[in-house]
């Protein structure tokens, strides 16, 4: 048995998951079970199904060939079903990425796609579609020294004095090999991610921070058309649309039905935190420039 | 009538211009479409679209994995564009491919507008659009393996297109897939673009009334398509300077040397007999001694 603390909960697995910070064995009960066990083929009263995956209000079912299926129940437990082929990496990475996400979701937590990484206290958050660089971006200012908080998920919740609370994820990047050698790692030092061609994972050798941050700015980065990179500050109506748009596993919503609860998050979360869109050029990848851009807001 | 018609081409083939037509066709502005706004791209290819139906992000997937979900999700997106209540047109490069535990990759409850054009113009347009040499080209073209997209070490920001050689796309639309494909010969979208374009339209199950065509016909043509790019740009331009180059037919002629139009002949000999490119002019400078070898 494992005792683990991640997004401000204290989880308890059955599988090691070393990406997670141990816990230190104490009195309090976890807040979310991890388990080996039987998960059902369907469940009860779906709400909503997309190919490898149902919802119903209060339950969420992913099942992948080869590698296993996750049943998240109340965002209390999560009950894992693996494939007798499957290698821990692989079970792991749908573990922690569309299972818990299921799980935040279900208790009322805003799951970001962000990577993320600390500035004075504070937490600064980087979103945007597949392949706009927001890995690669963490990546390098975690080289520059800011504490990473997250590379993929961001926990957000509004926090009782008017600012938003972001809960840091694990310390650990996954990156393709262009972006690898952009922010100056060797490709082959580094463990193949789930053993596939091309991509990476790669420990955070610079300082991380497990405790909960205020959430002060979201970059949402996109693709130009045109060979300028911009920076604007996002109107309220806009950075709403952005907050929902990259909710992470926003399509578990419907079938829980939390969509006016998520987009009353979502509008509180706009209002306490300054979001700015950045619009880099369509084909080059500036990471130096585009740093320099982002750092002068600090 | 409703559901999905794939724009399906062998890339660099037309189908950009088909699909400026169409979208010209089904506006009643008074002024072109923005070639920007054309839509209809991407659906198949898109990642996001990927990762919202099947709950997982295709890159925490391997290439056999995505592979083998394409389908599935196809057929969802199928499903999902049948409830509408027009026609939804959605360009693809991708062959017609078919797994045989997994069955087709595009549901066969489509239909199919398929572009063809004239390989040796296909060479020179589509080694522009790449910035790759000519014979570079036309290896690709040959290379029943080819595949967009599959680069490894950076994502890509689509999912990876299966294209296989010219000819082989060319017949998997055409003899391999199950639904309805309407054939356009880019050259005659060129000669004759009122009947060819008129014979789309029916196909898709509107009505080709003359003076919409015609409108369309003009808003969709090569000077003005160029004229737009030239003013604010094409965002699917590729690696060349313009999208839209010369959008001839027989550029070939002054483009290529006899040795390259020996090879696209031998390559795709009999696809290129089947639609009427084998011309005299063709076969003359094929069977002619060679510049480069000589």
């Amino acid at each position: 048995m494992y005792l683990y603390s991640a997004f401000g909960l204290i989880l308890q697995s059955d599988l090691e998951l070393p990406q997670l910070r141990r816990h230190e064995a104490s009195h309090s009960e976890p807040d979310v079970r991890i388990r080996l066990g039987a998960v059902p083929d369907r469940l009860e009263h779906v709400q909503a199904r997309g190919l490898l995956y149902e919802i119903s209000a209060e339950e969420f079912r992913l099942g992948l060939d080869g590698i296993g299926s996750f049943w998240v129940r109340k965002g209390h437990e999560i009950i894992v079903r693996r494939h007798p082929d499957s290698d821990d990496d692989s079970v792991r990475v749908f573990l922690l990425g569309s299972a818990f996400g299921a799980l935040l979701h279900q208790r009322g937590l805003l799951p970001l796609h962000a990577s993320a990484i600390g500035v004075d206290g504070g937490c600064v958050a980087f979103v945007g579609p597949s392949g706009s660089g927001k890995s690669t971006l963490a990546a390098a200012f975690s080289r520059n020294g800011y504490p990473l908080l997250a590379d993929d998920l961001l926990a957000v919740a509004p926090g009782p004095d008017g600012w938003a609370k972001a809960w840091p994820s694990w310390p650990q990047l996954k990156l393709w090999g262009d972006s690898m050698r952009r922010a100056g790692h060797s490709t082959r030092q580094h463990r193949r991610f789930r053993g596939l061609k091309g991509r990476y994972v790669v420990p955070v050798s610079g300082p991380v921070s497990h405790t909960v941050h205020p959430l002060t700015r979201i970059y949402v980065i996109g693709r130009g058309d045109d060979e300028t990179l911009t920076k604007e500050r996002m109107t309220g109506s806009d950075g709403l649309a952005a907050l929902i748009a990259h909710t992470y596993r926003a399509q578990v919503l419907d079938g829980m039905g939390r969509r006016p609860d998520h987009f009353r998050l979502c509008t509180e979360l706009g209002r306490v935190t300054e979001i700015h869109r950045i619009r880099r050029p369509g084909r080059r990848f500036e990471l130096k420039k585009l740093q320099k851009l982002i750092e002068e807001d600090w | 009538m409703t559901g999905i018609v794939w724009l399906a081409s062998y890339p660099k083939s037309g189908n950009t211009w088909l699909r400026a037509f169409l979208m010209n066709f089904l506006d009643p502005g008074k002024r072109p479409v923005d070639i920007n706004q054309l839509g209809a791209g991407g659906l198949v290819n898109s990642r996001e679209r990927f990762d919202l139906l099947t709950g997982v992000e295709s890159s925490d997937l391997g290439p056999d994995e995505i592979a083998r979900l394409r389908p599935e999700v196809n057929r969802l997106l199928c499903t999902a564009f049948a409830e509408l209540e027009d026609v939804t047109f959605s360009k693809v490069h991708d062959a017609f491919t078919r797994s045989p535990e997994y069955g087709p990759f595009f549901p066969s409850t489509g239909r199919a507008v398929y572009v063809i054009r004239n390989p040796l113009d296909v060479a020179l347009s589509f080694s522009y659009f790449m910035a790759r040499s000519l014979d570079r080209t036309i290896r690709m073209m040959a290379n029943e393996h080819m595949t967009l997209g599959a680069k490894w070490g950076r994502m890509p920001p689509q999912l990876p297109q299966r294209l296989r050689s010219w000819s082989g796309h060319v017949k998997s639309w055409l003899e391999e897939s199950d639904m309805p494909v309407e054939v356009l010969r880019f050259e005659d979208m060129k000669a004759a673009p009122f009947e060819t374009f008129s014979r789309a339209v029916r196909f898709v199950g509107l009505e080709p009334e003359p003076h919409r065509i015609r409108r369309a016909v003009k808003f969709s043509s090569f000077q003005e398509l160029k004229r737009q790019e030239r003013s604010h740009g094409f965002r699917e331009r590729g690696r060349g300077e313009v999208f839209f180059r010369r959008g001839e037919v027989g550029s070939w002629k002054d483009e290529l040397t006899r040795d390259q139009v020996r090879r696209i002949v031998s390559d795709h000999e009999e696809v290129m007999s089947r639609f009427g490119y084998l011309t005299p002019s063709v076969l003359q400078a094929a069977a002619s001694k060679s510049i480069v070898s000589a």
